[in-house]
């Protein structure tokens, strides 16, 4: 029975008590303004953030119609994303392993299977032809380098 | 003033600027038209390609987009009864309800036409008012910035969510990331744990790329292949809207375009809000309250009107303050940033051809759109039947070269990434991304001018009721605040 927006606070608090933790290291350089100093802000925003998970918090244990369950929002729909999320991180390293041309070809193709797109030369030539246009008009007409990968 | 608007004509004459507005328009209508794809997420995967431009050229192809989109969004709002883009979602009540009857074409003009009527008045309006507040503007100091930038963040998160405390926590967290860094004043490294790549912090372009297009795109895939999406369009009647029909809805559409500017120009608030409180606002005062939802035309007229409206007032703080009126303004900001010029009251006088160009540029924008709108009806109207499961991928590649090429640096790939995934998760449990994003932008421009006014003052705090605009941003803010928490509280009880 745990509601979304507890969880949500917690994490929020969890992460800003990190952030007012390593502000509270920051040394004082030579430039002194006032006594502010770098950490000022960052505790600043990370306290006010605190207070308003805890806020947040009240509220859910007070009224729960406000807010739904985590099994109800992260049901089995999320398994999709999820592997999503999984692809693109591969996709990532692996432009900087096998460089940019060949990954994307790959993962398009990769990418179109897991989502059933049912024609194979569709498939083939949608991942074919999207990267070679990308990679003429941002390499090629943009001059940008666009990375080779480690085998190059 | 005069010749600059002649120069600004000329400039968008250019063939090459020309095409890419229309470009731009063409384009931005596809996108809006198809659901899934936001203006926000078509602005933000075709800002890269921008980079190798020329200012006028990219910019008025983002532009084009912009404006494109906004329209775009009723077309799958009116012909599936899902609103292309949030802006649209209004629509839908009206629009489907005269599709049924098999008006879909007098329903698609009428929403270009009044798309059209709402981009027009918002753009005239942001060409008079905005040189004279970029003047205003320049009498602001370190206090006042600080002032605005408070104002901003508050009236952002007290109208971008449902949850009033998920809005602020929003703002907060982009608060925090924007920190990440070198300190701006005494060049302190913050939470950069060593790395060099952080120590220029995170780069707005990588980061919205990936809350907005990643992250939309990741949703997006919940639904992939579950049920083949149905998109059957009924066969309609070539019948447009008539001429007397348009002179009685033309008060309402004059009086969302004008109400979807003032919106429009307050930062947070962007087209899909506009569209909510024009179609309210138009049902309130109209005769027949009881029509709407039936399939009359104020019921288009009022929130495509709106959500138009809001191109040319999301443009207003942009250009004059520097601060963005909406989402897709901060991508806008992005764009000229990236194009070496700084938004904000000097912009008027150091690159006034820019300037006047962008509202030339935004005039003509709505021309092509009412050309496009009204002759390509049938065209977009197909649109939908590209398979989203093709689409998706093709975001999510684009991104990733969008965020790649801004600094030839994979590392912004995975801030893109990492910012995509935590979007998605965010979009999960109902913190809206906008806040984030403007933020990021505030943040610094908040911490800067509150520091540098303290230096100023020698450590006091008297900077915040000594100046008098200062005071008036400073009221505005608490004014927002404490209205916003009022409503929320309605709302519960």
């Amino acid at each position: 029975m745990k509601k979304i927006n507890i969880v949500t606070g917690i994490i929020f608090i969890i992460f800003s008590i990190f952030i007012f933790i390593q502000a509270i290291g920051f040394k004082q350089t030579l430039i002194v303004d006032a006594g502010l100093g770098a950490g000022f802000f960052p505790k600043l925003i990370a306290a006010a953030t605190i207070i308003l998970s805890v806020l947040l918090i009240i509220s859910a244990v007070k009224d729960e119609s406000l807010t739904s369950k985590v099994s109800d929002v992260f049901n089995s729909d999320i398994k999709k994303p999820l592997l999503g999320m999984a692809l693109i991180l591969a996709y990532g390293f692996s432009i900087m392993i096998f460089g940019y041309l060949v990954s994307t070809i790959v993962f398009c193709y990769i990418f179109l299977q897991i989502f059933r797109v049912k024609k194979l030369i569709t498939k083939i030539a949608v991942s074919v032809i999207f990267s070679f246009v990308i990679y003429f008009i941002f390499g090629t007409v943009f001059l940008i380098s666009l990375p080779t990968g480690l085998l190059m | 003033m005069f010749s600059l608007i002649l120069g600004g004509f000329q400039t968008v004459f250019e063939p090459s600027v020309m095409l890419f507005l229309i470009l731009g328009v063409v384009g931005g209508i596809a996108i809006g038209s198809l659901p899934g794809l936001t203006a926000t997420m078509g602005v933000a995967i075709l800002l890269p390609f921008t980079f190798g431009m020329e200012a006028t050229q990219g910019l008025v192809l983002l532009l084009g987009i912009y404006i494109g989109a906004i329209y775009g969004g009723s077309i799958a709002a009116i012909l599936l009864k899902t609103p292309g883009t949030p802006a649209a979602a209004a629509t839908v009540y009206d629009g489907y309800s005269l599709v049924q009857k098999g008006e879909a074409t007098k329903a698609l003009s009428m929403s270009a036409i009044a798309s059209f009527v709402g981009g027009l008045i918002s753009t005239i309006m942001l060409m008079t008012v905005s040189p004279y507040l970029a003047k205003f503007a320049l009498r602001f100091s370190a206090p006042e910035y600080f002032a605005l930038a408070v104002f901003g963040l508050t009236i952002i998160a007290s109208v971008s969510s449902k949850n009033i405390l998920k809005g602020i926590l929003a703002g907060f967290f982009g608060l925090i990331i924007a920190t990440f860094g070198m300190d701006p004043i005494t060049s302190y490294p913050r939470f950069t744990f060593g790395s060099l790549d952080l120590l220029n912090g995170f780069s707005v372009i990588p980061v919205l790329i990936g809350l907005f297009a990643i992250s939309e795109a990741l949703f997006q895939m919940e639904a992939l292949g579950k049920s083949e999406e149905k998109c059957e369009i009924v066969k309609f009647k070539k019948e447009y809207v008539t001429m007397k029909e348009l002179i009685k809805v033309a008060p309402t559409m004059i009086k969302s375009a004008i109400m979807g500017t003032f919106i429009g120009s307050i930062p947070g608030a962007g087209a899909d809000i506009s569209a909510f409180v024009c179609y309210n606002e138009a049902k309130r005062t109209s005769k027949h309250p009881e029509k709407f939802g039936t399939g009359i035309l104020e019921g288009i007229a009022a929130p495509e009107a709106g959500n138009n409206g809001v191109t040319g007032g999301a443009l207003v703080p942009l250009l004059t303050l520097g601060v963005p009126g909406d989402a897709v303004a901060a991508i806008l900001l992005g764009a000229l940033v990236v194009q070496g010029l700084a938004p904000g009251p000097l912009l008027f006088q150091q690159n006034p051809d820019v300037v006047y160009g962008l509202f030339s540029a935004m005039f003509m924008g709505n021309i092509f759109m009412l050309i496009f709108g009204l002759i390509g009806i049938k065209l977009f109207s197909r649109v939908c039947e590209i398979p989203k499961n093709i689409i998706v991928p093709l975001i999510i590649f684009l991104s990733v070269i969008g965020s790649y090429s801004l600094n030839n640096s994979m590392f912004d790939v995975f801030v893109a990434i990492t910012f995509g995934i935590l979007g998605y998760f965010m979009i999960k449990v109902g913190i809206p991304q906008s806040p984030i994003v403007l933020s990021i932008i505030l943040g610094p421009m908040a911490e800067t001018n509150l520091r540098k006014s303290i230096l100023m003052y020698e450590g006091s705090y008297a900077f915040l009721y000594t100046r008098p605009i200062t005071v008036v941003f400073i009221i505005l803010a608490i004014i927002s605040i404490v209205s916003a928490y009022k409503k929320s509280r309605v709302k519960v009880a």
